[in-house]
């Protein structure tokens, strides 16, 4: 068949409809395939001229380039909100945009919220700062090298600290001004024992895969299995234990950091090995909370005795491998530099003041492990003082921003005990 | 007839009828830009109108002039000129007659006015409906929050 008889056809058919609105004359053109080169697609539009008012219904490709262009144009904040709104306009916006926008591991750069949760990049670090406020008791973390003249710098997460009578608690939300933990910023908190020598990092929603909800009779199990998002219980899942231990020389050498790393398998440093990604936030199905392990992994290494917390332990149901090795992270040695009689570690100039609170993170593996050097070698954290109250943070693979900020608070609680 | 089958092609005119019935004359090597009318003469050769079915006139007048004068200076003042509704209509009948070059500049183009923009914002100037469930909207204003902390409204 050939266009011109198309369009002849479609020209009577566009008479014989008359009055019909133009939306269903569209669509109940039929689709016709000719022996031509190129064959517009005759139901894309209707009949008439295009009227106003029909963005919603614009091919998807183009749709897909504009939606495109705008991300690829906007790859640093604030301007990157722009991706935000696009993905909020409409439905059709929403999947078009989560299609284009890539995760931090992929790509670099934080989008959504949701990217705070993704693990970094594996070439180089994400860098950010971390500011102190002593009045508010709060810690703001933001994007950026460092604070910058205009203060226009992205804000990504914001802790508060909050002393109990057994330790004390970072609330970490993704507002200043909501630290609520059945509002839906909230995203996890870190908890310290009462000597500041032990730290739990807990997040409001399990790994990314476990899907099992912990024990709790007070919880709902409900699944929505049409939902993309798993409905859970407000819940608390422990993600990261941390212990300091004094040096031997006591309060003259650095102290050892170890980071049992619960939600992130060893094998996410192997070679193929990936880590957890969580793709959205889950929906909180009700409100009272309940604390548990995250269905995972065993700790390997020194996880002292927990037995300061009453936490119901839930285990994953074992897959056919056998329990999974978490990942454990310890701070890199300083050297001692004889002639400027202190300890170093080459910050790469990310941080410029000295301070017990300054450590860079590594894998810690052993030869069993079949971890590449150059994977050893990698700095996973690196934290660190450049200013009063101000202080740099870079992560990357396989940690996110959610879980390196973390870390990161613990730094700020220790104890003399530990100094 | 015979004198301009004569002449050399490029010289050769065509006729482009628009929705509204306007029509305009145009030379072959302007016409065969439109990749859909290229198809269309490979598909008929002896043709001397052909019709272009979705758009009007206005709009194909300055399509065949964005075909005529495209450079780099003309495409950064082109689309200052129109408005979002004529930039959405423009889009769509480069989209149809397949003009690669005009729908990447009208695309750019587009791109360019959402910058910085809220979701209201590009619902109202693009008249789009907001179709998510109230669970989805909450959702969402976690998301605009967060993104929007401490940066100006439009």
């Amino acid at each position: 068949m050939s266009l011109r008889s198309i369009v002849r056809e479609l020209k009577e058919m566009r008479d014989g409809i008359g009055n019909t609105s133009r939306r269903g004359a569209g669509s109940r053109v039929s689709q016709r395939r000719t022996k031509s080169h190129i064959v517009p697609d005759m139901t894309l539009t209707s009949l008439e001229p295009i009227q106003q008012g029909q963005w919603a219904n614009i091919p998807s490709e183009l749709l897909l380039d504009i939606i495109r262009r705008v991300e690829e144009t906007e790859t640093s904040w604030p301007a990157r909100a722009v991706v935000v709104s696009c993905a909020s306009v409409c439905k059709s916006w929403r999947a078009v945009t989560k299609e284009i926008v890539q995760t931090p591991e992929q790509c670099g750069r934080l989008t959504f919220p949701i990217s705070l949760k993704q693990p970094g990049p594996r070439d180089s670090p994400i860098q950010c700062y971390i500011r102190r406020d002593r009045e508010t008791s709060a810690y703001l973390l933001y994007y950026g090298l460092v604070p910058s003249e205009n203060e226009t710098d992205k804000l990504l997460l914001v802790a508060k600290k909050l002393r109990r009578a057994t330790g004390t608690d970072f609330i970490i939300s993704l507002v200043a001004d909501d630290f609520s933990r059945s509002s839906n910023t909230y995203v996890g908190k870190l908890r310290s024992n009462f000597l500041g020598t032990k730290f739990t990092i807990y997040d409001s929603q399990p790994p990314h895969g476990a899907g099992i909800p912990p024990k709790s009779t007070r919880s709902s199990r409900r699944f929505h299995s049409r939902q993309v998002s798993p409905r859970v219980p407000a819940c608390n899942y422990i993600v990261s234990t941390i212990t300091y231990e004094l040096n031997v020389l006591r309060t003259r050498g650095p102290r050892r950091m170890n980071c049992i790393m619960n939600s992130i398998p060893v094998s996410a440093v192997q070679e193929g090995g990936t880590a957890p990604t969580p793709t959205s936030f889950p929906e909180i199905t009700d409100e009272h909370f309940c604390s548990a392990s995250a269905p995972a992994l065993k700790g390997k290494g020194p996880v002292g005795d927990l037995s300061n917390s009453t936490l119901p332990v839930q285990e994953m149901p074992v897959q056919s491998q056998g329990p999974v090795e978490s990942l454990v992270l310890k701070n890199k040695s300083p050297r001692w530099h004889e002639q400027l009689q202190c300890w170093c570690l080459n910050f790469k100039g990310r941080v410029t003041v000295a301070s017990v609170k300054n450590f860079q993170l590594v894998a810690a593996v052993e030869p069993s492990h079949n971890v590449s050097a150059a994977e050893q070698e990698k700095v996973i954290l690196q934290f660190g003082k450049i200013g009063k109250d101000i202080f740099t943070m870079d992560y990357r693979y396989p940690l996110s921003a959610f879980q390196a900020f973390a870390i990161c608070l613990s730094s700020f609680d220790t104890k003399p005990a530990c100094e | 007839m015979a004198e301009e089958k004569s002449q050399a092609s490029s010289s050769k005119m065509l006729t482009l009828k628009a929705s509204d019935g306007v029509l305009f004359e145009v030379e072959l090597n302007i016409a065969k830009e439109m990749k859909t009318v290229q198809a269309y003469i490979d598909d008929c050769e002896d043709i001397e109108t052909i019709p272009i079915p979705n758009v009007l006139g206005k709009h194909l007048a300055i399509v065949i002039e964005y075909i005529k004068k495209t450079n780099e200076e003309y495409d950064a003042e082109f689309e200052k000129q129109w408005n979002m509704d004529d930039l959405q209509l423009l889009l769509l009948a480069a989209n149809y007659l397949n003009i690669s070059g005009l729908q990447e500049c009208l695309c750019k183009a587009i791109a360019k006015r959402i910058e910085n923009k809220s979701p209201e914002y590009v619902r109202k100037v693009f008249n789009i409906e907001n179709d998510h469930s109230p669970e989805e909207e909450a959702k969402l204003r976690k998301e605009y929050k967060w993104a929007f902390e401490g940066v100006d409204k439009d």
